[in-house]
């Protein structure tokens, strides 16, 4: 019995190996999914979140300006904005003279004639001689119906005891006053309304 | 050695630990600090973005109103130098009352700033006819310095004598003197010249600056 032989071949634990290799398998996978989603993928979002930095960084790049022009550039324009009404202002302040002297002819009558005339502020001032009222009157009337004078008042007329010429003095309100604001609407055809001048009956010194 | 079962099921969740540990601190860890500083660099680039994008804009807006405004205002700076130059007005005034009026005097007053524009106020008495006046008028309205008129009062000359020599027929030498009211005008003329604060241009050239000696006695 001691030198038997045994026949059969010793049959190998193939349940244990079984379980080696599943055991193997999924550690693999496991270890294969781990690589894949605890790496990998965490690898590849860190590149992605980078170039989008760089892309925006680019981007920001491109930008050839700065906030300092920016600045400048509001600074510069708001002086220019500022500069721009100031020279609108001062045109529509500048009076045509002329236009005003202009009237004046237009509205005198060639026997009337002007010694004194002034244009101060807003306000025209003439003095001057006609051989009677009527012609005064005339001056009066056009000028007031001028675009360019409002407020026309004839302040005085008098007869010279040396010519018989009537010499008067009318005042007319300008549009615009010469130094700058305006001050009354052209045109207006309200005379002797300005608080300062009297009622024609009060001032009207007319010497017959 | 031989290890029990159990032995070897502590061993092998120690090294599972030890995996887990290492992954959190040699990788894990550090990817989720990268990735906050990264989301939070990101987050703060579009805001910078946006704002850059928003200023293009405005900065857009802002150099299209400067190119309008820069015109418009060349177009109204029209004879308004920079700098208060006197000397040149001066002259300028000078050229323009002679040649229509008799020059009697100019009298400048102090200078007024008003806002980024100095005035520049002078008073000009002069002798001309009524169209002599209106030719100044004219000339300063159309010069080259942007000049306006704040006043202008207009009153007709004294009475001049006028000595008239007759020759009668006897060949006697007859002399009359009448008085009759001058054909000029005593004329004062408000004027504002308006320049740029500023200095005045280093290039500026005089046409009057020649022709000059220099130096001397000054009270010879």
């Amino acid at each position: 019995m001691k030198n038997d032989i045994n026949l059969f071949v010793k049959r190998k634990n193939t349940k244990n190996t079984k379980k080696i290799v599943a055991g193997v398998l999924i550690g693999a996978a496991f270890l294969a999914a781990f690589a894949a989603f605890g790496i990998l993928l965490p690898m590849n979002n860190r590149v992605d979140a980078q170039a989008k930095l760089a892309e925006l960084e680019q981007q920001l790049q491109s930008y050839d300006f700065t906030e300092e022009d920016l600045l400048a550039n509001t600074e510069k324009n708001a002086m220019l904005t500022q500069q721009f009404e100031e020279l609108t202002r001062l045109h529509e302040s500048r009076s045509d003279i002329l236009a005003y002297l202009g009237d004046i002819e237009d509205a005198l009558p060639t026997s009337a004639q002007i010694t004194y005339m002034s244009l101060t502020g807003n306000q025209l001032q003439i003095t001057g001689t006609a051989p009677g009222d009527a012609e005064v009157a005339t001056l009066s009337l056009h000028l007031r119906e001028s675009d360019l004078f409002s407020s026309v008042f004839v302040s005085s007329s008098t007869v010279s005891e040396e010519s018989d010429e009537t010499m008067f003095t009318l005042t007319a309100a300008l549009p615009v006053s010469l130094s700058g604001e305006a001050l009354v609407e052209a045109g207006s055809e309200t005379d002797g309304e300005n608080s300062e001048e009297e009622t024609p009956e009060q001032t009207e010194e007319v010497a017959s | 050695m031989t290890m029990t079962k159990r032995e070897r099921t502590l061993v092998f969740i120690l090294l599972v630990l030890i995996v887990i540990g290492a992954y959190w601190l040699l990788f894990l860890s550090p990817y989720i600090e990268d990735m906050k500083v990264l989301t939070a660099q990101t987050q703060e680039n579009q805001t910078l973005l946006y704002n850059k994008s928003q200023q293009q804009i405005k900065n857009n807006e802002l150099l299209k109103d400067l190119s309008d405004n820069e015109r418009q205002v060349a177009e109204l700076s029209a004879g308004i130098t920079q700098g208060y130059d006197q000397p040149a007005i001066l002259v300028y005034l000078e050229k323009t009352v002679k040649e229509h009026a008799a020059k009697q005097t100019f009298s400048f007053s102090e200078i007024r700033q008003t806002g980024q524009m100095i005035a520049c106020p002078v008073t000009v008495t002069m002798q001309s006819s009524y169209d002599g006046i209106k030719e100044v008028l004219s000339a300063l309205a159309d010069g080259k310095y942007f000049a306006k008129v704040t006043g202008l009062s207009a009153q007709q000359g004294a009475e001049e004598e006028v000595t008239t020599t007759e020759t009668t027929e006897d060949g006697e030498t007859v002399s009359s003197t009448t008085t009759q009211p001058s054909d000029k005008l005593d004329v004062i003329l408000n004027l504002e010249f308006y320049c740029l604060t500023g200095d005045i241009p280093a290039d500026a050239q005089y046409s009057f600056d020649s022709g000059h000696e220099f130096g001397g006695d000054v009270f010879k």
